[in-house]
Parts: C-alpha cells; structure tokens; sequence
C-alpha cells in the first residue's frame, strides 16, 4: 500500500468533518415493522393460556348443564346411563380446549407459526 | 465483532427477537445512513430507503453472517449490493440527482456540500471504495475483501478516484 500523502490527509479531514450522526426512533420503527414476523400486538402467552382456561370452563357450563358438574358417582347409580356420558362429554370438552390452548400457547411462542 | 452484537445476534436467530434486532438498527444505522446520504448525493429520503433495504436483508439472512468480520463491515457489504441493485434498476437515462441539502446533525455544514459536489463526479465503484476507504477507514485489503472485489481493482478506483478529486478541488481553489 502507497505512504498516504498530503491529498490522502486532506481526504480524510474532509470525510472526518462530514461524519453523520443520525439514529433517531423514527427510522428504527420503520425498520422493526417491515421485518418478517412483525406482529402490530403482542399478546402474553400467559393471558392466551387464562383465556383459553377461562372459554373451556365456560363451554363446560354451557355443553354439559350444571347436572354434570355435580354428577358424582352417587348421581351415577341415580341416574343411570345419562349421567356417565354427561361426565364424558365433559372431560372430551376440556380435554379439546387444553390440546387447544396448547397449540396457540406454542403458536404465540414461535414467530414462524403466525 | 464485540460480545454485545454476538448476544444480540444470537436473540435475534434463536427467539426472533425483534427487540435485540432493535438495538442492532439503532447502533449501527448512522453508518448505514451516513454512507448512503454520500453515496446519493445528499439524498436522505432515498438513502434511508436503501439503508431500511440493508437491515431488512441483513435480519433475512442473518444465519449465513460470519462473525470473522464485524457486522458493520458485513453491512458495509449488504450496503455495497443494495446500491449496485439501486444503481442498476435505474434507466441508463436516469441518474442520481443531487440534493444540496445542508443538514444540522454533523459538525461542518460547508464541508458537507463541497464533498457532495465532489462525489458527484465519480462512478459508483470509484465513490463506495473512496467512502469506504478515507470516511469509514479500511484499508485495501479489508475493502477488497469485504467486496469481493480484485485487490488491483480496489487500488485502481481509489487511485483514479483520488485524480479526480484532486482535480475537482484544483479547479475549485482556482475559480
């Protein structure tokens, strides 16, 4: 490589009056939301998993009837055949809403899914 | 490379984290912006259009970064292709204009329009070797690396370059 000479010198003065300092919020949010996977709302996974929690009670409720809640295995003998799948309803219902939470639960979790 | 870009790069390809992405952008995008104002001629909307390009790409294709060199040269090198694309998707009639904006955010306002003017003149091979050579401080070897560019080829545009420029501030100090 040449010895830097006067006009080498000059050259980087020059460049060295001229250096930018420019980093401002606007451009990294501009940057940020074009990137692949960039959501508007980030939602907690927790809050997605007391949600999903909260639904499957409720269709709990409302598939089975509060019979089925407080059939017990006394109500079984009491009433019979009716009561069994009562209850099996039931637990097919928060068994699907427990696979279901999972899923979104890892869904949330990994960008590349969404 | 230092321990704080390895950590960051390492959330963003591990969790996609947009956050350490984040950081990366803020720390390095006055570079980016500042090589591409020279590179346009001063034009900051374009500029920041091509260095927004540079950081979208280098978050796509993060895995293949070699943390031989520092990100900033590796985004020097991002920074090469996007302005040689730029370069070549304008018509041949096109150019880039210059934009004789004085900006308030470095310390010689003067000195900013006199190396616009003086950039205009080179060809883009000539003026990202220059940049990165006397603005951004590599040496030939380094630059002939980072562009994959002949080390005789390097040498060549700097030196054609640097006739150039001295021939443009000649003539100015005898007007």
């Amino acid at each position: 490589m040449s010895r830097p000479d006067d006009f080498d010198k000059f050259l980087k003065s020059s460049f060295e009056k001229t250096k930018y300092n420019i980093a401002d919020e606007g451009f990294t949010k501009r940057v940020i939301s074009q990137l692949p996977g960039h959501r508007i709302f980030t939602i907690n996974r927790n809050f997605i998993l007391y949600l999903s929690g909260a639904l499957s009670v409720l269709i709990f409720f409302i598939s089975s009837g509060y019979k089925a809640i407080f059939a017990s295995v006394s109500d079984i003998f009491t009433n019979g055949f009716h009561a069994i799948t009562l209850s099996l309803n039931s637990f097919l219902v928060i068994a699907v809403f427990i696979s279901v939470s999972f899923i979104i639960s890892r869904i949330e979790h990994d960008d590349n899914l969404i | 490379m230092n321990f704080s870009d390895q950590r960051l790069i390492a959330l963003v390809l591990i969790n996609n984290d947009h956050r350490a992405y984040e950081k990366l952008v803020i720390k390095y995008q006055s570079d980016v912006r500042g090589l591409f104002i020279k590179l346009t001629n001063g034009d900051r909307a374009l500029a920041d259009d091509l260095a927004q390009d540079v950081f979208i790409r280098a978050y796509k294709y993060l895995r293949t970064f070699k943390a031989k060199a520092g990100f900033s040269t590796w985004l020097y090198r991002i920074s090469y292709n996007v302005f040689i694309d730029y370069t070549k998707s304008l018509k041949k009639t096109d150019s880039i204009e210059g934009y004789d904006c004085i900006s308030d955010d470095h310390k010689d306002a003067g000195s900013e329009i006199d190396m616009q003017n003086a950039l205009k003149i080179l060809k883009e091979h000539e003026k990202i070797v220059v940049l990165l050579h006397y603005d951004k401080g590599y040496s030939h070897n380094e630059i002939s690396k980072m562009l994959d560019m002949p080390l005789g080829t390097v040498k060549t545009n700097i030196l054609r370059a640097k006739e150039k420029l001295k021939k443009y501030y000649n003539d100015e100090q005898t007007r």
